[in-house]
């Protein structure tokens, strides 16, 4: 008998091989202090500094993420100077001006951000708004691009060799007040879009990136409408939504996208003692991405080398998402106490919803692709209230 | 009873589970897959041209000359001199050229496929020559590290360190050829590790530790080489996926390293050294701990 007996080692370079840690603590001490100056007619003043102080107990390690900036980032101050300008020009039109200026401790940059915002009441129930401004963001969600992570929020914050994430947002609303009973609110929006990041999900290298950054645009509108009281009160929102960034050339949808919401939410009083609630949700499918093929090129030891061959990762989209949550309610009230029994069954119907992406879906495996979310899952509760 | 354990059955299966397959499935057919690798050391380069596989087609192990692409017109670029290859008659798919490589040279692939109309071209960097300082006691004797020290390769960014010897145990007719590899580097990092010491005889009572007691061959082969970026990325990419998929049963989802464009594979450069050492004890007994 021959064997042959081959052993590997690997040095350095290398992203440890962790299959999935995940420590996700983040507290956040926030203080706020304003002085607000309303000595001159049609003209309010307002300014002020907001602290943060987000000390990250956070882990994250998976195949492909290994992120620990507790290390690299253990504190992180945000301190935002602000100043604020309301200006009554007549009784029913106010132009709003304000500038903030952003410090991020973990990037060790600062940043501008002004807004403007017109508003106009047409009508002693109408209301439209018309905004501008600039946003700022220092975390990057890792849950969206990460097949393990998407059953959690990862938020994960940027380092100092990243550029900050910012958006120009525009936005015009309408806002009516039906009645005392009813309300409607409809919103349309558009964000240019820099230096959103997407986890590198082929990092394998102490060199790779952690993540990518591109540019990118987001447009769409949304409906909410209210039934306030009553023994019915209910909710419903529409969302549509398109968002691309520009990756290689090309308009790629990213990871979370998902072109139609619509949320239906309601609560119904049978009596004073007893109500019941639902909530459903109707929503496109997320964009992913299929393994179509396979291809070698062996290394001159003669071993494989070579790969998967992969569509775009927004090539295709999952089917719809929704879901139908069910409540009951019992109320025992006494003179200083309320006390709820409820029983919560979320996803009623046992849709067999696909979660979030999985990124490397086989072409020939697809039935045995089953990563779902919740069954039908019960809940019974008590909530006190003194 | 019964009819209301049918109904939940039912309801509990009432939903398809698995994504149904889409029928706008993009061929991979007309991918080109290409594998040639620099080595100053030898006076012929070899390019290896494929197509990649389909998921609906046989594995490469299968049907390994389904996937050989005959036809290439491939040709070699630096120093504004170009030598075209010629295809292996006995061998379709691969192309060779009588060429020596220089160190710290910069070559440019070119493969133009007309019948799939495709063109690739890739780019490497041939590492420096280096020598190997510090070479190990000879006869090495049991429990001493074998030491190696060597000058560091210009366009290196990594090391590939490969120990091969046969040890056998005692009465057993099973003899075993064992290669040991150790990689590492990092891509841009000039303080690049340019030495190793290595226990012989640990990793083999570590690995098995029913072994009380071996044999070993009294010749040990190490292999140095020093590899260039592309090389690196690919080797290290792959070796650790393979690694994955046999201790840990994982498949393989990466999308691999590849510096071609217009195509995929590798086109990359080493240089290596070669040492030969012997070792005094051939017979082995392991000490039980106390």
């Amino acid at each position: 008998m021959y064997h042959v007996d081959d052993q590997r080692f690997f040095f350095g370079a290398l992203v440890p091989r962790v299959e999935f840690d995940l420590d996700n603590c983040i507290r956040d001490l926030s203080l706020k202090q304003t002085l607000t100056f309303t000595g001159l007619s049609n003209h309010t003043f307002t300014a002020g500094v907001q602290y943060h102080n987000l000390a990250y107990d956070l882990y994250v390690a998976t195949n492909i993420v290994d992120y620990n900036p507790s290390i690299a980032t253990p504190t992180i101050h945000e301190l935002s100077p602000f100043a604020e300008e309301v200006w009554h020009l007549k009784p029913f039109l106010q132009l709003t001006a304000g500038l903030r200026l952003n410090y991020f401790s973990n990037l060790e940059k600062v940043a501008l951000a002004p807004r403007l915002m017109l508003t106009t009441q047409i009508h002693p129930r109408h209301t439209i708004k018309l905004s501008a401004g600039r946003y700022h963001q220092n975390v990057i969600t890792a849950n969206t691009e990460e097949d393990v992570l998407a059953p959690y929020e990862v938020w994960v914050p940027l380092q100092k060799q990243h550029q900050l994430s910012s958006a120009w947002n525009l936005t015009a609303a309408w806002i009516a007040e039906l009645s005392n009973e009813y309300s409607f609110r409809t919103e349309a929006y558009l964000k240019d879009l820099s230096n959103v990041g997407i986890m590198n999900r082929d990092r394998f290298l102490d060199s790779d990136p952690l993540l990518h950054q591109y540019d990118g645009k987001a447009w769409g509108f949304e409906i909410f409408a209210e039934k306030k009281s009553g023994r019915l009160t209910a909710w419903l929102g529409y969302h549509f939504n398109r968002t691309y960034l520009n990756i290689a050339g090309r308009r790629v949808a990213p990871g979370y996208y998902r072109k139609h919401t619509f949320n239906l939410t309601g609560e119904y009083n049978f009596h004073k003692k007893w109500s019941a609630g639902f909530s459903w949700i109707l929503a496109s499918g997320q964009p992913y991405q299929l393994v179509i093929g396979e291809y070698e090129a062996p290394l001159p030891d003669g071993s494989g080398g070579g790969g998967l061959i992969e569509t775009p990762t927004d090539f295709y989209t999952y089917p719809p998402y929704h879901r139908l949550d069910v409540s009951f309610f019992r109320h025992f009230h006494k003179k200083n106490w309320h006390l709820t029994l409820y029983l919560q069954i979320q996803n009623l119907y046992f849709q067999k919803n696909y979660v979030y992406p999985d990124k490397h879906v086989f072409l020939n495996d697809l039935e045995r692709t089953d990563k779902f979310a919740l069954p039908i899952l019960p809940t019974l509760g008590l909530r006190f209230n003194l | 009873m019964k009819k209301l354990s049918l109904l939940c059955l039912c309801y509990l299966f009432a939903c398809e589970s698995g994504l149904t397959p889409p029928e706008n499935v993009p061929s991979v057919a007309n991918e080109l897959s290409i594998s040639a690798f620099l080595n100053p050391e030898e006076d012929t380069l070899r390019v290896l041209v494929l197509r990649a596989r389909g998921l609906d087609e046989p594995p490469y192990v299968s049907d390994p000359l389904r996937y050989r692409v005959s036809g290439a017109m491939v040709s070699l670029e630096a120093a504004g001199n170009t030598v075209s290859f010629q295809e292996a008659i006995n061998d379709p798919g691969v192309y060779w050229a009588p060429l020596r490589a220089e160190p710290g040279r910069t070559y440019l692939l070119r493969v133009k496929v007309n019948h799939l109309q495709k063109e690739a071209t890739a780019e490497a960097t041939v590492p420096g020559p280096f020598a190997i300082t510090t070479y190990p006691p000879t006869p090495l004797k049991f429990g001493e590290l074998l030491e190696l020290k060597w000058q560091p390769s210009p366009y290196a960014v990594g090391y590939l360190l490969q120990f091969q010897y046969e040890w056998w145990r005692p009465r057993s007719p099973d003899r075993i050829f064992r290669t040991q590899e150790y990689w590492w580097g990092t891509i841009g990092n000039p303080t690049l590790k340019t030495e190793i010491r290595f226990d012989l005889y640990a990793p083999l009572f570590q690995r098995f530790n029913f072994i009380d007691s071996v044999e070993i061959s009294p010749d040990i082969q190490v292999l140095i080489r020093a590899l260039d970026e592309h090389y690196f990325k690919a080797a290290a990419v792959h070796k650790r996926a393979d690694f994955w998929d046999e201790e840990e049963g994982l498949e393989l989802f990466a999308t691999q390293y590849s510096n071609f464009v217009g195509g995929r594979g590798i086109f990359g450069a080493f240089v290596e050294r070669t040492v030969n050492f012997q070792i005094d004890s051939t017979y082995i007994y392991r000490q039980r701990p106390n």
